[in-house]
């Protein structure tokens, strides 16, 4: 397969060297298959002491403490806190209604340059990077691998992806809750227009499953303050269905809709743990990124 | 409604302009790829009803905006009259037309109330196509068909006329007429100025027209079309209260007393010359108001004391109304000074007849002619030419008292002395009333009564010319009668009662002596000069008045000269009156005697006759809208007050009434277009984006504006 550096412009290396000194942490402990740099919920070999244990025949002799034995004449075993990497799920909306946008880029060009930017500085920290795009099913999936022969794959998928479809976010949202093993950062990027109640089993589905679950809530300058023009049929971009209108005279109801919906995605996410980022399209992705890297710092998850 | 530039009516398919831009506007919609579907469906669903009423308020408010620029541009006219007759579509339509002296007033433009309301009559009701049209005026009272109604403005009916409307009169005759022709419907325009004189509130004909409308089968619609007073305009009046003849011995004098009247409304001026005019020399006097709004004036002109009979004429300069600044009067040589006696006593009336058949002037006039009669006689004789009426009897029954009553209102004077059953003891028979006022016993004073005090200033016992008082108290009474009733005493004697009475009366005098001039009863006969004078001044009363029956009041002219009018010839007055509007209308006429007397009747007091207004139409009362309310109680009535000084047309233009309601209505579709204002932000609050989308929310919110 030939690559196409023009095609992958939703990775700016500018953007990445500036980024790469933000650690991307997760908030929860992860179950990771080499060390790196998340908490783990195992006793490992880092420099962080954890605990002492008495001592049990069959442990190794060489993490007995021997000032300990000098101190009480018992045998105590020195642990220490495990580190380990994680798996990084980015779930990316790819249904029609992604593919809108008022200026340059397309919500979904928005969220490529995100999952490109934070793929790129997970799997150099070590970590598992996998992608589903899903519509009204999951339309396509790369297992988390931190190789980074898999970087490629992960810029290919995305670059073949285009936005088509329906939106059934949910019913996937509970698929993957199932399939993607336990204690991975999920991070999904969407429009998230569906039912915001329906949204809310979602994500209390994925961290039953002890997911880190991330949003990244995407929606064009347009589609917040309606443009008050001529009139206009408006068509469906994932039905085709079309609506004619004045945008002067339900623009103010139109506002109330959606700052009601808005009102309520927010109310869920708080309510299920989930790390949301409303994100307009006239925002540099850099600056949405670094605020992002920010906040999870702040937010890092104890052992 | 009329427009003075109908053909900009051709511009009001512009009305449909903003239908068509927004037609167009629906046309050169934009298709547009929408991912946010769910909210622009929920906010069309709800917002649809009233979205589609705001704009069909919008469109319809732009609409009506044209609408009244266009009508503002044709310039429309609006007429109260023209309000009325849309849609009124009456079978027939009357016009009682009041051409009283008032509605002569006239306005800057030199058009009176009459010609106004009869122009706009005119002007409106030709132009609604009307056929079948009626006029009554206040001088002929009987309905006559008019063939158009532009045919009003040439006719008698919109000429002047010097006598009072008879408004209730009028309008009965209206039912009538519309009865007579068995009208549907039936619209009664009234022209008047609201002089109660003319409208005549208390008069029973009211009553008749409110039943005959309840009774009549169709329907009538009664319109006042209004000319109330005109605040700015000065008007004042002349007229002649009096006039009589004062004969010398070398000339003769004309006694004038007239009265100068201005409307309190204006500033009275301090003085109005008056022009008299006598037998064709003019002289001129100045009448001063001294402050008050009537003033008064007694004139002595000189005449030539061969000139027995003759006419004059006053007048003041011009004013608002031009019809009340002339006033005429005709000097009469009354030669017969006729007395009738009636007496129960040969004594009493032998003295009686002495003192009224004695001339007061024997080198230039003959004695009274005196007619001494039974009271039985009295109903057969002709009061016409009788000053003076004597009685000594019981007092009239019912019917004669009703001529009396006739004769005293005619300006007679009647004096009335004790019966002799009275004196006698005998009771009176029927004990008969005058006025109100009875005699009830006889009193015999053995002390010989005298005359306590008496009116000196006024009536029968006033001063002599000279000065010189008469000498009523050297009068004895020895027994006289007492009076009951309303009366005003002009002598009272030592015991309270009154020896002289005067009964108070609208016109005329009745008089009441309580004693007889008898030796028996009292001095009256044997003193002689207070009694002489009593008789001869109360003679000279009834003449004034028999001179005045030559002055007669427009309207009011005595059926008796009336029935030859084409005896009729104008010496003075308006020249363009038509001869059947002699009696009606100001002036001095001379009556043709042969004719009269070839006729049914003999006309009274000469060959000349002076017809003048009513003093009713010199009293400045209106008709209030309390009034005009309960005279057409339960009547369908509709009242619109004209103007003088308005256009000829009679409509006054209405434009600017458009003009606003365009601006109104511009003013409300700008409230309905208005932006919506700037609703609060509705981004996540903890979204750090939420500065920027305020930002870009107010920069669309000015673009909007811009």
């Amino acid at each position: 397969m030939t690559n196409r550096p023009n095609d992958r412009d939703f990775l700016d290396p500018q953007v990445v060297s500036r980024l790469r000194g933000l650690p991307l942490v997760a908030r929860k402990l992860m179950l990771g298959s080499v060390s790196g740099r998340h908490s783990s919920p195992h006793r490992g070999a880092s420099v962080e002491f954890a605990e002492y244990r008495k001592y049990v025949p069959g442990d190794d002799l060489r993490r007995l403490d021997w000032r300990a034995y000098g101190r009480s004449d018992r045998f105590f075993v020195k642990e220490f806190e495990a580190d380990t990497n994680l798996r990084l799920v980015f779930v990316l909306d790819t249904s029609a209604s992604m593919a809108f946008g008022s200026g340059p880029l397309s919500k979904l060009d928005y969220a490529k340059r995100i999952v490109a930017t934070l793929g790129y500085l997970a799997i150099e920290q070590g970590d598992a990077v996998g992608l589903f795009c899903v519509a009204d099913q999951i339309k396509g999936s790369l297992p988390a691998s931190r190789n980074a022969s898999h970087l490629s794959v992960l810029f290919d998928t995305l670059e073949q992806t285009q936005g088509e479809g329906e939106t059934r976010l949910a019913d996937v949202l509970h698929e993957l809750a199932e399939t993607v093993r336990q204690r991975a950062w999920i991070v999904v990027l969407s429009d998230f227009f569906s039912d915001p109640e329906s949204l809310r089993d979602c994500f209390e589905h994925l961290r039953f499953r002890n997911h880190d679950v991330s949003a990244f809530h995407l929606m064009d300058p347009e589609e917040i303050c309606l443009p008050i023009e001529r009139p206009t049929r408006f068509v469906d971009m994932e039905s085709g269905a079309t609506l004619f209108a004045e945008p002067a005279e339900i623009a103010d109801r139109y506002d109330r809709e959606v700052r009601d919906y808005l009102e309520s995605i927010k109310r869920v996410a708080l309510e299920t743990e989930v790390d949301y980022q409303f994100v307009s399209l006239d925002m540099a992705y850099e600056k949405v990124l670094t605020q992002f890297l920010l906040g999870r710092i702040q937010g890092r998850g104890g052992r | 409604m009329s427009l003075l530039h109908p053909w900009m009516l051709l511009a009001l398919p512009l009305m449909a302009l903003p239908v068509v831009i927004h037609l167009l506007n629906q046309r050169r919609y934009q298709t547009k790829s929408w991912a946010a579907m769910l909210f622009l469906m929920q906010a069309h669903q709800a917002q649809r009803g009233h979205a589609k009423i705001r704009q069909w308020a919008i469109l319809a408010i732009r609409t009506m905006a044209i609408g009244a620029l266009i009508l503002a541009a044709s310039r429309p006219l609006m007429d109260g009259l023209a309000g009325w007759s849309f849609g009124n579509g009456a079978d027939s339509t009357i016009f009682v037309l009041d051409r009283s002296p008032s509605m002569q007033q006239t306005g800057l433009s030199g058009e009176s109330k009459l010609q106004s309301s009869v122009q706009r009559i005119a002007n409106v009701f030709s132009k609604w196509g009307r056929s079948d049209f009626a006029v009554i005026d206040s001088v002929y009272e009987e309905p006559s068909t008019l063939l158009s109604v532009q045919s009003l403005i040439d006719s008698r009916h919109g000429r002047s006329a010097s006598n009072t409307a008879d408004i209730p009169a009028m309008l009965n005759k209206a039912v009538e007429y519309s009865r007579r022709n068995q009208s549907g419907s039936t619209d009664v325009w009234i022209c008047s100025d609201l002089r109660l004189a003319d409208w005549k509130p208390d008069s029973s004909d009211w009553l008749t027209l409110r039943e005959s409308v309840r009774d009549h089968p169709g329907s009538m619609r009664f319109h006042l079309l209004a000319y109330p007073e005109q605040p700015p305009s000065i008007n004042r009046s002349i007229r002649v209260k009096e006039i009589w003849r004062v004969r010398g011995s070398e000339a003769s004098e004309v006694v004038l007393s007239i009265e100068v009247a201005c409307d309190v409304t204006a500033h009275p001026p301090s003085e109005v010359p008056v022009m008299v005019e006598i037998n064709g020399v003019s002289t001129r006097f100045i009448v001063k108001f001294d402050g008050n709004a009537v003033a008064q004036h007694e004139f002595r002109i000189p005449i030539a004391p061969h000139n027995e009979n003759g006419w004059g004429h006053l007048s003041i300069p011009a004013d608002a109304n031009l019809a009340d600044n002339d006033a005429y009067f005709v000097i009469d040589e009354v030669t017969i000074r006729r007395v009738i006696l009636v007496s129960e006593s040969a004594d009493v009336s032998r003295v009686l007849k002495l003192a009224a058949s004695v001339s007061p002037d024997t080198g230039t006039e003959t004695g009274a002619e005196v007619e001494w009669v039974e009271p039985s006689q009295f109903d057969a004789l002709s009061l016409d030419e009788v000053a003076l009426v004597v009685w000594q009897a019981s007092l009239p029954d019912d019917s004669t008292s009703l001529r009396i009553e006739s004769f005293v209102n005619r300006g007679g004077q009647v004096v009335f002395f004790p019966p002799s059953q009275l004196e006698s003891g005998l009771e009176l028979v029927g004990n008969n009333a005058f006025n109100g006022v009875r005699w009830s016993r006889w009193v015999h004073d053995q002390g010989r009564a005298m005359v306590e005090s008496w009116r000196r200033d006024q009536d029968l016992l006033v001063v002599t010319s000279n000065g010189e008082e008469l000498p009523v108290d050297e009068l004895q009474i020895d027994a006289y009668g007492k009076l009951e009733g309303d009366i005003t005493v002009l002598a009272t004697l030592s015991g309270g009662d009154p020896l002289l009475a005067r009964v108070p009366t609208a016109k005329g005098g009745v008089f009441f002596c309580t004693t007889l001039p008898s030796e028996k009863f009292s001095s009256l006969a044997e003193n002689g000069v207070v009694l002489y004078a009593m008789i001869q001044r109360a003679i000279d009363q009834g003449l004034i008045s028999l001179v005045s029956s030559s002055q007669c009041i427009a309207g009011q002219v005595p059926r008796s000269m009336t029935q030859s009018l084409a005896s009729w010839h104008r010496v003075a007055g308006d020249q363009s009156t038509s001869s059947s509007e002699y009696a009606f209308q100001c002036g001095v006429y001379e009556i043709d005697s042969e004719q009269v007397r070839s006729g049914q009747g003999v006309a009274g007091g000469g060959n000349s006759v002076a017809v003048n207004r009513s003093e009713a139409e010199d009293q400045p009362g209106l008709a209030t809208v309390a009034l005009l309310q309960g005279l057409f109680d339960e009547l369908d009535f509709t009242r619109v007050d004209g103007a003088l000084d308005q256009e000829s047309t009679g409509a006054s233009e209405v434009w600017r009434f458009f003009l606003l309601a365009m601006l109104g209505a511009l003013l409300f579709e700008a409230i309905l277009c208005l932006p919506r204002s700037l609703k609060k932000e509705i981004v996540p609050k903890s979204s750090s984006q939420t500065s920027s989308w305020a930002s870009l929310r107010i920069a669309k919110a000015e673009n909007e504006t811009a």
